[in-house]
C-alpha cells in the first residue's frame, strides 16, 4: 500500500514531463487562475501528509506574499523595523501591506523606548559635556560631545520623523499609484532589493567596525591596566566620560555599552536613511523616465504629455516633501561626516600603539569615507534623474510637438529638484567635488596646527 | 542585376523599396572617419599594451574586435603582471622606509598607470559598438550639404599625437641623460675626492636608480633591461591618456564645428524651408547622444587623467625652489615641469573646444528673420542654450574652459600652502654626495 502514492506521483510527473512546455505553462497558468483554493488544499494536504512530502509543505505561503507591489512603503518596511529595535523611528504598522495602516501614538511601548533612550543619551551628553569642560578645548578633544550631541540631535528628530511618517507615506502612496506602472515583477523588484542591500551592507560593514573597536580597547586595556580586573580597565576606557564623574559599578558599565550599541547603530543610521529616501525618490523618477523611454521618438498626442508633466509635477512634489522632512537629518549628517573626516585623518599622523589598533583606525577611516561617498552619490542620483526627461523630450518629432511638450521642457530645465540640507546647499554631483575640496583644504591648514603629540599614553584618556 | 544587390552594403540601411541600387558600396577608405584617422595611433598604442583591439587595419570599422584570446591582449596581460611586479616592490620598499609626501610620487605614477591600463581594456571591450555606432552617424557628416573644413579630420586628430609622442621622447630623453650624467659625475667627484672606489657600469646605475626592484628581484642583466623597458612604456601610457582624450576631443568638435558651418551659411540665404532647420536640429541632437555615448565609455579615464596631472603639477610645482646639482638637472626639470603644465592645459582646451563649438551658432540663429522663423529653431537655440554639451568626468564636472581656470585658481591656493611646509627641508640645501 505504501508504494503506491509513490507511483501515483511518479506517474503523474512522467505525464506532466511528457506534455511540450507550452502546455505545462497553460496548465499553471489555470492552476494559478483558481488561487483561492490553493491555500486551503495546501493547509488540508499538510494535515493529512504530516509533512511526508515535502513540496506541499512549502507551499504554505502562497504566491501573493512572495509578489512586490513595487511601492516605497513595502520596500522601507523591514529596514524601519530593524530601526525601532534600536529606538529610532517608533510607528506602528511599517511591515503592513498598505500606508493607512501606519499609525503614531505617543502612548504605544515604542515610543515610550524611544524616549527613553533619549533620556538617557541626555545624561550621558551632560557628562561628557562635564568631562570635555574639565580638560582641554581642542578639535580633536571635543569629538566624543560631537560625535552625542549629533545623535541626541538626530535622535530627536527621529521622533518627529514618526510622528509625520504616516502622513508622509499616504502622500506617497497617491503620487505613486499615478504614475506609469512597471508590468513585471523584475523591474517592481529592484527599488526594494536596493534598499534591503543597502540596509545589509551598511549594518554589516558598521558591525565588523564596532567588533574590530572593542578588540582594540581590549588590547589598549591590557596594555594600560589601572586595575586589576580587565573587565573594568576595559569599560573604564571605552565609557570615560561616565566614570569621570561617579564611581565604578557593573549596572552603569552595563548601561553604557548599551548606550554605545545603541550610539554606533544611530550614527550609521542617519545616513542610510537618507540613501534610503533618495533611493525611493530617484526609483519614482526612474520609472517616469524608463515610460518616456519606450515612446521615445514616437508621435505622441498632447494628452500624453500633458499627463507626463503633470506626474512629474507630483514627483516633484513628493521630493519637496521629503526634503523638508529629513533635510535636518541630512545637514547633521554631512557635518557629522566632514567634521569626523577631517579629524580622523589628522589623527592617522599620530603614531599607531598597536597593530589592532592599526586595522581598526584605517578599517574605520576607510569605511567613513566609502559612507559619506555613498550618501552623496545616492542623494545626487535623485537630480541627476529629474534631468532626464530631457534627453527624450529633445527627441520628439516636429508634428507632434506641442505646447504641453514645450512647458514640460521650460519646467525641467529651470527648476532646481534636489535633495537639500535645509535650503542651505543642494545636494547634486557638483557638491561632491566642492567637499572633497573642502576637506583637502581644511586637512593642509590643520596639519600645520598639528604637533606630533602622544595620544596614547595610559594617563590621558583621550582614547575614545 | 542580382550582383547588384549582392554589392549592396548591407551597413548603409536605406532600402528603397522596388528600386535596385546600383552604385557601388561604401569605401570606408575613402571617406573621412574618425576611425581611419585615429586607428594609425591605435595601433602604435598596442604596441606599448593598451587597449587591445583586432582588426584597426581595416577600413571599415566593422572588423573591429574584442578577443580574450589575441596577441594584442596577450601583450597587455604580459605587460601588466610586470608592472605590478614593479609596483609591489615599490610599495614594499616604501613601507620599508616610511611614507613621505616626497617619495610617494614614484608609487602614485605606477599605480595610474596600473589604473590606466585595465580602464583601456574596459573601454576596448566596449570600443567596437561604440566605434559602429560613430561611424554610421559620421557618414550623414561625409555627404553635401557638410563641407571639409579647412583642416581635414585626419589632420586634426593626427597633429596633437606627433606633437605630443615627439615632445614625450625630448623628456624621456632628457630623463635618461639626466640620471646617466648625475650617476657618472657622482662617480668621478667621490672617486676623486673621498677616495671610494667605484665604478662606472650599466650593473651599477641600474642597482643604484632603481634599487627598489631588486629587493624582490634578484639583480641580472636580463632583470635591468626589463626595467628600463618597462619604465619606458609606463611613461608612454601616462602620455597616452591625455593624447587619447585630446584626439576624441578633436573628432566631436569637428562634427559640431561642420554642424555651425551649415548654419553660418545659411545667414545669407533669403529664404529657408523649415525642413532644412529639422534636418539639423535632428543631426544636432544625434551628435548629442553621441557625444554622451563616448562620454559614458570615457569618463573613468577623464577622470583619473585629471587627478594624474593635478597630482604631479602640485608636487613638480613644490620643487620650484629647490637648489639642483648639475645644470642637466636644471634643463630636465624645468623642461618636464613645462611640458606637463603644458600638456594639462592642451587636454583641457581642446576637450572644451566640444563646448565652445556647440554653441557658436547660437548667434547666428538669434539673427534668424521673422520669415524663416519657425518652431524648430526655437527648439535648436532652447536646446544648445540650456544643455551642457561636453565631456565629464563622471559626470562630477564638466570639460568647459571655466573648469581650467578654477584649476589654476585651486592649485595656486594649493601650491602657497604647500611650500610653507617646505620651507624648513629647503633651508637644508643639497644633501652630501658620496656616503
Amino acid at each position: 500500500m505504501r508504494f503506491l502514492p509513490k507511483l501515483e506521483r511518479k506517474f503523474r510527473r512522467w505525464k506532466k514531463l511528457k506534455k511540450p512546455p507550452l502546455l505545462r505553462k497553460l496548465d499553471t497558468l489555470f492552476k494559478s487562475a483558481h488561487k483561492g483554493h490553493r491555500p486551503e488544499d495546501s493547509a488540508k494536504r499538510v494535515q493529512k501528509g504530516n509533512g511526508k512530502d515535502v513540496k506541499n509543505e512549502l507551499s504554505y505561503k502562497s504566491r501573493e506574499q512572495f509578489m512586490y507591489n513595487g511601492s516605497f512603503h513595502e520596500a522601507v518596511g523591514s529596514v524601519l523595523l530593524t530601526a525601532q529595535c534600536f529606538a529610532m523611528m517608533p510607528v506602528r504598522g511599517v511591515t503592513a501591506k498598505h500606508p493607512s495602516s501606519l499609525r503614531f501614538s505617543w502612548r504605544y511601548v515604542r515610543t515610550c523606548c524611544c524616549l527613553l533612550f533619549m533620556a538617557s543619551m541626555l545624561i550621558n551628553l551632560s557628562l561628557t559635556i562635564y568631562k570635555v569642560l574639565h580638560g582641554s578645548i581642542t578639535f580633536n578633544s571635543i569629538r566624543p560631545l560631537i560625535f552625542k550631541s549629533c545623535i541626541f540631535l538626530v535622535c530627536g528628530k527621529a521622533l518627529s520623523l514618526a510622528r509625520q511618517w504616516p502622513e508622509l507615506m499616504m502622500k506617497w502612496y497617491q503620487i505613486e499609484k499615478d504614475l506609469p506602472q512597471y508590468q513585471t515583477q523584475f523591474e517592481k523588484r529592484r527599488m526594494a532589493q536596493t534598499i534591503r542591500m543597502v540596509m545589509l551592507v551598511g549594518m554589516m560593514l558598521s558591525f565588523a567596525e564596532h567588533l574590530l573597536s572593542i578588540v582594540s580597547a581590549i588590547n589598549y586595556a591590557e596594555f594600560c591596566s589601572r586595575t586589576d580586573d580587565p573587565i573594568r580597565n576595559f569599560f573604564e576606557l571605552t565609557n570615560d566620560e561616565i566614570f569621570y564623574a561617579l564611581n565604578y559599578s557593573a549596572p552603569l558599565a552595563l548601561w553604557g555599552k548599551l548606550q554605545n550599541v545603541y550610539s554606533t547603530f544611530i550614527w550609521n543610521y542617519m545616513d542610510i536613511l537618507v540613501m534610503i529616501v533618495s533611493i525611493g525618490l530617484a526609483s519614482k523618477f526612474r520609472q517616469l523616465n524608463d515610460n518616456l523611454l519606450r515612446f521615445k521618438g514616437l508621435h505622441m498626442a498632447a494628452a500624453y504629455w500633458s499627463e507626463r508633466r503633470i506626474q512629474y509635477r507630483n514627483i516633484c512634489t513628493l521630493c519637496s516633501t521629503m526634503d523638508d522632512a529629513i533635510s535636518f537629518i541630512t545637514i547633521i549628517s554631512f557635518s557629522n561626516n566632514l567634521y569626523f573626516i577631517c579629524v580622523q585623518l589628522l589623527r592617522s599622523l599620530n603614531t599607531m600603539p598597536s597593530v589592532a589598533h592599526t586595522v581598526y583606525f584605517y578599517f574605520s577611516l576607510f569605511f567613513l569615507i566609502g559612507r559619506t561617498l555613498a550618501v552623496s552619490l545616492y542623494a545626487a542620483s535623485v537630480h541627476d534623474e529629474s534631468r532626464r526627461p530631457l534627453r527624450y523630450l529633445r527627441c520628439v518629432p516636429k508634428e507632434s510637438w506641442c505646447p504641453e511638450a514645450m512647458r514640460f521642457a521650460e519646467e525641467i530645465t529651470s527648476d532646481m529638484v534636489a535633495l537639500s540640507g535645509m535650503k542651505f546647499f543642494n545636494l547634486t554631483r557638483k557638491l561632491v567635488l566642492s567637499v572633497a575640496g573642502t576637506i583637502v583644504t581644511y586637512e593642509l591648514v590643520l596639519i600645520q596646527f598639528h604637533e606630533d603629540q602622544d595620544l596614547w599614553t595610559c594617563d590621558q584618556s583621550t582614547y575614545s | 542585376m542580382a550582383k547588384g544587390t549582392q554589392n549592396k552594403n548591407l551597413d548603409e540601411g536605406n532600402f528603397d523599396f522596388g528600386i535596385i541600387k546600383s552604385e557601388t558600396s561604401t569605401d570606408y577608405a575613402q571617406l573621412d572617419l574618425f576611425h581611419r584617422a585615429a586607428s594609425p595611433i591605435m595601433l602604435l598604442a598596442q604596441c606599448f599594451a593598451i587597449m587591445p583591439l583586432t582588426g584597426i587595419r581595416r577600413a571599415s570599422p566593422r572588423h573591429v574586435h574584442f578577443r580574450f584570446k589575441s596577441v594584442p591582449m596577450i601583450v597587455t596581460v604580459i605587460f601588466m603582471m610586470a608592472s605590478s611586479v614593479l609596483t609591489l616592490s615599490m610599495l614594499k620598499f616604501l613601507l620599508n622606509i616610511g611614507v613621505t609626501a616626497k617619495n610617494f610620487v614614484g608609487q602614485v605614477f605606477f599605480t595610474c598607470v596600473q589604473c590606466a591600463c585595465i580602464l583601456f581594456i574596459d573601454l576596448a571591450r566596449r570600443w567596437p559598438p561604440l566605434i559602429r555606432y560613430w561611424t554610421r552617424l559620421e557618414l550623414i557628416f561625409t555627404k553635401p550639404p557638410y563641407e571639409v573644413l579647412k583642416r581635414s579630420l585626419s589632420q586634426r586628430v593626427r597633429q596633437p599625437a606627433f606633437i605630443l609622442i615627439a615632445l614625450s621622447l625630448v623628456e624621456h630623453g632628457l630623463y635618461l641623460s639626466s640620471a646617466i650624467v648625475s650617476y657618472k659625475q657622482r662617480v668621478y667627484y667621490c672617486t676623486e675626492n673621498h677616495n671610494a672606489t667605484m665604478g662606472v657600469s650599466f650593473d651599477d646605475y641600474i642597482k643604484l636608480n632603481y634599487d627598489y626592484v631588486f629587493i624582490l628581484l634578484p639583480y641580472t642583466r636580463f632583470f635591468g633591461i626589463y626595467v628600463l623597458v618597462v619604465n619606458g612604456t609606463c611613461t608612454f601610457i601616462w602620455n597616452y591618456m591625455d593624447l587619447f582624450i585630446m584626439m576624441i576631443s578633436r573628432g566631436l568638435a569637428y562634427r559640431f564645428e561642420q554642424i555651425s558651418k551649415r548654419i553660418c551659411r545659411l545667414e545669407h540665404e533669403d529664404r529657408v524651408p523649415e525642413t532644412t532647420f529639422m534636418e539639423i536640429r535632428e543631426h544636432y541632437v544625434r551628435m548629442c547622444e553621441l557625444l554622451e555615448r563616448v562620454d559614458d565609455a570615457l569618463s573613468s579615464i577623464i577622470l583619473l587623467s585629471c587627478a594624474n596631472n593635478l597630482y604631479f603639477v602640485c608636487c613638480q610645482l613644490l620643487n620650484i625652489f629647490n637648489k639642483l646639482r648639475w645644470p642637466i638637472n636644471y634643463i630636465y626639470f624645468w623642461y618636464s615641469m613645462l611640458y606637463l603644465v603644458g600638456r594639462t592645459a592642451c587636454v583641457f582646451l581642446t576637450a572644451a573646444t566640444i563646448n565652445d563649438e556647440s554653441k557658436s551658432a547660437l548667434s547666428v540663429l538669434r539673427r534668424v528673420s521673422s520669415k524663416n522663423w519657425c518652431v524648430e529653431v526655437e527648439r535648436l537655440i532652447f536646446q544648445m542654450s540650456t544643455q551642457t554639451v561636453a565631456l565629464s568626468g563622471k559626470k562630477f564636472y564638466f570639460l568647459t574652459r571655466r573648469l581650467l581656470f578654477g584649476m589654476a585658481g585651486t592649485i595656486v591656493t594649493y601650491e602657497l600652502v604647500l611650500l610653507q611646509f617646505d620651507e624648513p627641508n629647503r633651508r637644508k640645501g643639497l644633501l652630501p654626495l658620496c656616503a
